[in-house]
């Protein structure tokens, strides 16, 4: 499904990526861990298709389709979803009018009818449920005055409508308490399937207790240097990224 | 007995001429290219279906329509409302009625274009207000022929403790002309007036108005006003509060793109004690438009207890797009509360990017967050109905855009 290739990339003038392989397959679940700066955000970016590094050399192929050439509203189109790890506060723009907009731009990109305004909340309150989301969220603006743990909720929820092949979930867990861990985490398996697969970028092998992983992979210094199954997560929790 | 001499104002005007730049109050807003047009009068109107120009006005009960500057009574829905008297100002002027022969020529006259808005006078109206009327107003001005100028003259009296909504609404055909509107009011003790303005005009019009308001005891007035077209447009509002308690509240949006000009100038005198006024003005400029706002506020010595606030935040979407703005305050007294404050910026980066990050594209995810800006000034409308019509014409204009 994502397959990246001796990726080189750059952000304000230094070397983040320095030759970085990934293969993720269909259904797969894929843990990134690994120390502050060691490229894991930037991986993240680079995939939701953010602007502000330059690729110096390598390839990132999503279905056999070139995806660096996409803009980053073809990318989500195209079934790619990033959870942001700072969600962005957007005032005067309500969360229901977001989503609604983002959902009918991908349908109609996926050759789908629009969703009318009932049909909408429909599917809005149903995956609001899983969640265990405050209603009155919908309404607010996106994200606006959200405590941390709503914010990343409002990640998952986002995920659950626009259902998409890929997701990278950028450190969902940070700034989350066992609880809102825990439905956060029912919320992302949710959405898990044979279909759908997905990154997870976390520091915390606690995570991956909720979220279980088919592979995990340790990031440093801009490559992968380690890969193994959910296993491995222990083993760097125990002994810490110096020792790996 | 007063006669009201035109060719005398034309004369007057003549010698002034024309604001300069040089005038502090005209130093962003050049009228160098309008005073080089030559208009005519209007002719006779021609029959024109303007069933368009009405559409989407079918919630007021009673509109005033005024083609090419003269009211037109067969195609205005008459006020059914017993608090409501109107006439149309030439009416009155040839009916020679002295006590608004008075009124019209009641004017400030350091501001020159009131001489010629005089001079060459089209029609207008008086509004008077004698209790509390539950239902908007409309006056609707439709320029239909190609370059004329109207110069309109307006008179709204609110009666002690009177209530009333007036919706104005200036369109015309996708052409030049010149409006040059003055409208003065006047609030009676505890009378209370919100005025709505939508400036939809041809992008190659010219639209000068100027609005004087003067508020007695306890009075309260509001202005909304969303200026969306005009080549070169000029809103001047001036409050001189003459009485303590009383309040006014001024709220403006202005979108502009291509090379549109569009300044808003204030000014408020608190001349009294005890009188609040609130002014927040937003601006959305792209492509090469030329935004200004000018806002004066003077506290005189005597007004103790003055509570002013001002503000002016503007949106810039493209690197050509400009804005000068000037917030003023003078503050003589000393027991005041003022605020006043202007800013400048450009849609959030990372609020696109998260859009898009979420399949909506560019230009729509631009249109979204600049509506977002504009939509503060649409929650400031307390009238349902009101507010429903303003946020269809913010919608147009963004139909009718290719934000950059």
């Amino acid at each position: 499904m994502l397959s990246i290739k001796n990726l080189y990339a750059k952000v304000d003038g230094k070397e983040i990526l320095k030759g970085l392989n990934l293969e993720v397959g269909p259904g797969e679940v894929h843990a990134i861990m690994g120390p502050n700066g060691s490229g894991k955000s930037t991986l993240a970016s680079i995939i939701a298709g953010r602007d502000n590094f330059e690729i110096t050399s390598g390839q990132v192929l999503f279905e056999g389709k070139d995806l660096l050439e996409m803009s980053p509203e073809v990318r989500a189109c195209e079934g790619i979803f990033l959870a942001f790890q700072y969600p962005v506060e957007i005032p005067g723009v309500a969360n229901i009018y977001f989503l609604k907009s983002a959902l009918n731009a991908v349908r109609k990109y996926q050759g789908l009818s629009e969703l009318d305004a009932i049909d909408f909340l429909t599917l809005a309150k149903e995956k609001m449920k899983l969640l265990d989301m405050d209603k009155k969220l919908i309404d607010r603006a996106v994200n606006q005055g959200f405590s941390g743990g709503e914010k990343k909720r409002n990640e998952i929820f986002q995920m659950a409508v626009l259902e998409p092949k890929l997701s990278i979930l950028d450190e969902i867990d940070s700034g989350l308490d066992i609880d809102a861990l825990r439905i956060v985490s029912q919320g992302v398996n949710s959405v898990r399937s044979a279909k759908r697969s997905m990154i997870v970028i976390t520091h915390y092998q606690r995570l991956l207790n909720y979220i279980v992983p088919d592979k995990v992979h340790v990031l440093s210094n801009g490559k992968i240097i380690r890969s193994g199954g959910k296993e491995l997560a222990f083993e760097l929790e125990q002994k810490g990224y110096a020792r790996v | 007995m007063l006669v009201f001499k035109k060719e005398e104002f034309l004369n007057t005007f003549k010698q002034k001429g024309w604001p300069s730049i040089k005038d502090e109050r005209w130093k962003y807003t050049s009228l160098k290219e309008l005073s080089a047009e030559k208009f005519d009068g209007p002719n006779n109107t021609s029959s024109f279906n303007f069933n368009s120009y009405l559409e989407g006005l079918n919630f007021l009960k009673s509109y005033l329509v005024f083609i090419d500057g003269r009211l037109n009574i067969n195609l205005s829905r008459q006020p059914q409302d017993g608090g409501v008297y109107f006439s149309s100002i030439n009416e009155l002027i040839n009916n020679n009625d002295t006590e608004i022969l008075k009124k019209i020529t009641r004017f400030n006259n350091q501001r020159t274009l009131n001489y010629l808005n005089a001079g060459q006078l089209t029609d207008g109206v008086l509004i008077k207000i004698n209790s509390q009327v539950k239902e908007p107003i409309g006056l609707i001005f439709i320029t239909t022929q190609k370059n004329i100028q109207s110069h309109i003259r307006n008179l709204i009296e609110v009666e002690a403790q009177a209530k009333v909504k007036i919706l104005e609404c200036y369109k015309g055909f996708d052409q030049t002309y010149f409006n040059n509107i003055l409208t003065s009011v006047y609030l009676n003790n505890e009378s209370s007036l919100e005025l709505y303005k939508i400036q939809e005009e041809s992008t190659r019009s010219y639209h000068i108005s100027s609005l004087e308001v003067f508020q007695e005891a306890n009075s309260h007035f509001e202005s909304h006003l969303h200026t969306f077209g005009g080549k070169l447009t000029r809103n001047e509002i001036a409050v001189s509060f003459n009485a303590s308690g009383s309040r006014a509240e001024l709220f403006g949006l202005y979108a502009a793109s291509g090379t549109q000009h569009v300044d808003n100038t204030t000014f408020i005198d608190h001349a009294v004690s005890d009188c609040q006024s609130e002014e927040l003005y937003k601006g959305i400029l792209d492509a090469k438009a030329h935004g200004v706002f000018s806002g004066e506020v003077l506290v005189r010595e005597n007004a103790q207890k003055t509570d002013a606030r001002q503000k002016n935040k503007n949106l810039l979407l493209s690197e050509e797009a400009h804005i000068d703005t000037k917030p003023q305050l003078k503050i003589y007294a000393d027991d005041v509360k003022c605020a006043h404050g202007a800013t400048i910026g450009q849609l959030d980066k990372a609020a696109v990017f998260y859009l898009r990050s979420r399949g909506i594209d560019e230009a729509q995810a631009n249109i979204i967050l600049t509506r977002a800006f504009a939509v503060e000034m649409l929650e400031k409308i307390k009238d349902e109905k009101m507010k429903e019509y303003f946020d269809k014409t913010l919608q147009n204009w963004f139909n009718h855009q290719t934000l950059h």
